[in-house]
């Protein structure tokens, strides 16, 4: 599903001819099969982040290639990676990122009307999803109105809607108490066997990690130990 | 993404700041309506102007004033026969001159009115008005101006006391029953150059028509129209023998050709020339009139865009601070698929709403101001000047044209101001907004 050859990125920093180049990532190799639950742990300025965003297509790795789904998107500009991400990429944050002037229907329907599919469609998937996140007596709430856990299942149910292979979580329990956790990583494994979706989490919880088939460390902007198989 | 979504986002987005959008269009709408209404005055005197010439027929008539023979004294029917035969000519008036005439009815004088011999077939090709009556169809038959018994004053009255001060009969010395089918005394004079005594003819003749009031409700016309057989009698009379050629035929003194149509003229004109005519035609100067009034609506809609252009900065600062203050938004749409193009276009379309909307409230302002002006201001002048304002003046005139110019502008003007802020919205750096950096 996932497969990284050889990605280096770094970043600059200052002003013009006072620029200061800072390496996140080293040569990072790694492949992720379709199905799998992969977890990807590292402190804080590991680059974890970074991976995620790269793969996400939000990033242009400064070297390397990323190839997701058998396409390979390194390269790609602007709007070829939108269009990408919209058919096959679900993406779940940390602090849940909903349109906060939208209610839960409208923020799940977001990428079916980005999508151009047409209406009466969009409210069968809608009302179906919210059923299967439990979030059916919500639609017309906002997000202000909503716990935590509630507005991150409105998040899934947003990256689900459009049934991509591959969900990427970025943090996505670092807003939520731990019985809210225990419910949401129910679930994605809920998601990964029932719809056989890929997912990639970041995180540095211990108790998430564990959830996944494999879980990958990053250091210094290289992998360092695997627990379960190898990388690649 | 549907143009429907699309549109459903621009509603949602405006709903979230009304007072701002309705502000910016209330800018867009003065911007255009000032544009119109400026430029409307141009349109309108423009009009008024053509719309008099055009119905004085001054457009395809052809004032033939001389030969190159500065011998001939007149022109002759050889003369007239020739005019006929130039192509698209559509009709020649011949006029003589009956001199010095006063015309005495009841007791009433009308002196000196501008008093001719025409024949009556031509002056029909020349598209003659008729308000009542017929046109003569016996020698002493004849046709008067509309105004012709607004001259006719009592007889036996001091001329200082018979003149109001703008040189018009007083209404109290005014004939006051309908001059139609009235038999009139024709009383011609002539003034022989040899220093002998003035001699004077006078006929009875009827009044068969009365001529339609001109366009323009300003000019007086006091004039009479008579038969060529009347003129003859008369001349005879008088023993004037320099209104006829050696072999007795007539000399016109004025001679005027109408041309089919405004485009015709031009060419008609050439051939005169050729034919070795002194000719002058309005259609020139009318050609100028509307060079000069082109440039200056021209100008007028230019100085009326700088308004839109003000509103248009209006219109930036909505937009730019729309786009900011959705960066979040736009963020979070980047992140799960929103094509840039899409963005752009969500806000193109904001723009040109508020534009477009700006644009016709502006336009339907102006329709209305313009009726106001065209109904009030002739009032109002008409009060302060105590003089009566002619009919044709029309102040203000919006033609489609003008709408529509105003509209393409306002719009144009609207999307390249929208446009800047738009692309800024898809620029907005993903990662950054959804960390609430932007």
């Amino acid at each position: 599903m996932i497969t990284i050859k050889q990605v280096s990125h770094h970043y600059t920093m200052g002003k013009k001819a006072k620029e200061t180049i800072v390496p996140v990532l080293h040569g990072i190799d790694l492949h992720v099969g379709k199905g799998e639950i992969v977890s990807l742990i590292g402190k804080s300025g590991s680059g974890k982040s970074t991976l995620l965003h790269i793969i996400g297509g939000f990033i242009q790795p400064t070297s390397g290639e990323v190839a997701i789904n058998g396409t390979t998107i390194t390269g790609w500009n602007e709007g070829q990676l939108a269009d990408f991400r919209l058919q096959h990429i679900g993406y779940i944050f940390q602090n849940f990122q909903l349109i906060p002037s939208m209610t839960a229907a409208q923020n799940i329907e977001l990428p079916l009307i980005l999508n151009g599919t047409p209406k009466q469609e969009r409210k069968q998937k809608v009302e179906d999803i919210l059923r299967q996140v439990e979030l059916e007596a919500f639609p017309e709430h906002y997000p202000s109105e909503l716990s935590g856990g509630q507005q991150q299942r409105v998040a899934i149910a947003r990256a689900l809607i459009l049934d991509p292979p591959l969900i990427l979580a970025d943090e996505p329990t670092g807003s939520l108490d731990s019985d809210t956790e225990a419910e949401l990583l129910s679930l994605i494994r809920k998601l990964n066997k029932q719809a056989g979706i890929t997912f990639l989490i970041i995180t540095h919880d211990q108790e998430v990690a564990a959830i996944a088939d494999r879980q990958l460390e990053i250091k210094d902007g290289q992998m360092l130990k695997v627990k379960g198989v190898m990388p690649v | 993404m549907t143009f429907k979504d699309k549109w459903r986002f621009v509603q949602q987005n405006m709903k979230k700041n009304k007072v701002r959008v309705f502000m910016t269009i209330l800018a867009a709408a003065m911007g255009s309506c000032f544009l119109i209404v400026l430029a409307s005055v141009g349109f309108g005197l423009h009009d008024s102007l053509i719309k008099d010439e055009l119905e004085s027929r001054a457009v395809t008539k052809i004032d033939i004033y001389g030969t190159d023979d500065e011998e001939q004294l007149g022109f002759t029917n050889e003369n007239i026969d020739e005019l006929k035969q130039i192509e698209n000519v559509d009709a020649v008036r011949q006029i003589q001159s009956l001199g010095e005439t006063n015309f005495h009815l009841d007791g009433y004088t009308n002196e000196m009115p501008s008093a001719i011999a025409v024949d009556f077939e031509n002056e029909k090709q020349a598209g003659i008005e008729l308000g009542s009556g017929r046109l003569p169809e016996k020698e002493n038959e004849i046709v008067v101006s509309s105004d012709f018994a607004e001259f006719l004053g009592k007889d036996d009255v001091d001329e200082k006391d018979k003149f109001t001060e703008d040189g018009t009969i007083k209404s109290e010395y005014l004939y006051k029953d309908e001059v139609l089918n009235k038999e009139i005394e024709i009383e011609a004079s002539t003034f022989p150059e040899d220093g002998s005594e003035p001699r004077t003819a006078t006929e009875k003749v009827q009044i068969v028509g009365i001529e339609a009031a001109p366009a323009n409700e300003y000019i007086y016309t006091n004039s009479v129209k008579s038969t060529p057989e009347l003129k003859r009698k008369l001349d005879e009379a008088l023993h004037v023998t320099d209104s006829y050629t050696e072999q007795g035929d007539p000399l016109y003194d004025q001679v005027e050709v109408y041309a089919s149509n405004a485009e015709s003229v031009e060419g008609i004109l050439n051939s005169l020339d050729e034919k070795g005519y002194l000719a002058y035609s309005n259609l020139e100067e009318l050609k100028n009139i509307n060079i000069l009034f082109n440039v200056a609506k021209a100008g007028l809609i230019i100085v009326g865009t700088i308004a839109v252009l003000i509103a248009s900065i209006g219109i930036y600062n909505t937009m730019t601070m729309a786009v900011t203050e959705r960066a979040p938004d736009i963020g979070i749409m980047k992140a799960i698929g929103a094509n840039p193009k899409t963005i752009k276009q969500i806000f193109l379309m904001e723009s040109t709403f508020i534009g477009l909307a700006g644009a016709l409230i502006g336009t339907a302002v102006a329709y209305l101001i313009s009726f106001l002006v065209n109904a009030g201001v002739p009032v109002i002048l008409e009060q302060i000047f105590e003089e009566e304002i002619p009919a044709t003046l029309q102040l203000s005139s919006i033609p489609f044209l003008l709408a529509a110019i105003s509209i393409t502008i306002c719009l144009v003007v609207t999307i390249l101001s929208g446009s800047r802020p738009a692309k800024q919205a898809t620029n907005v750096d993903v990662l950054r907004a959804l960390r609430r950096e932007i």
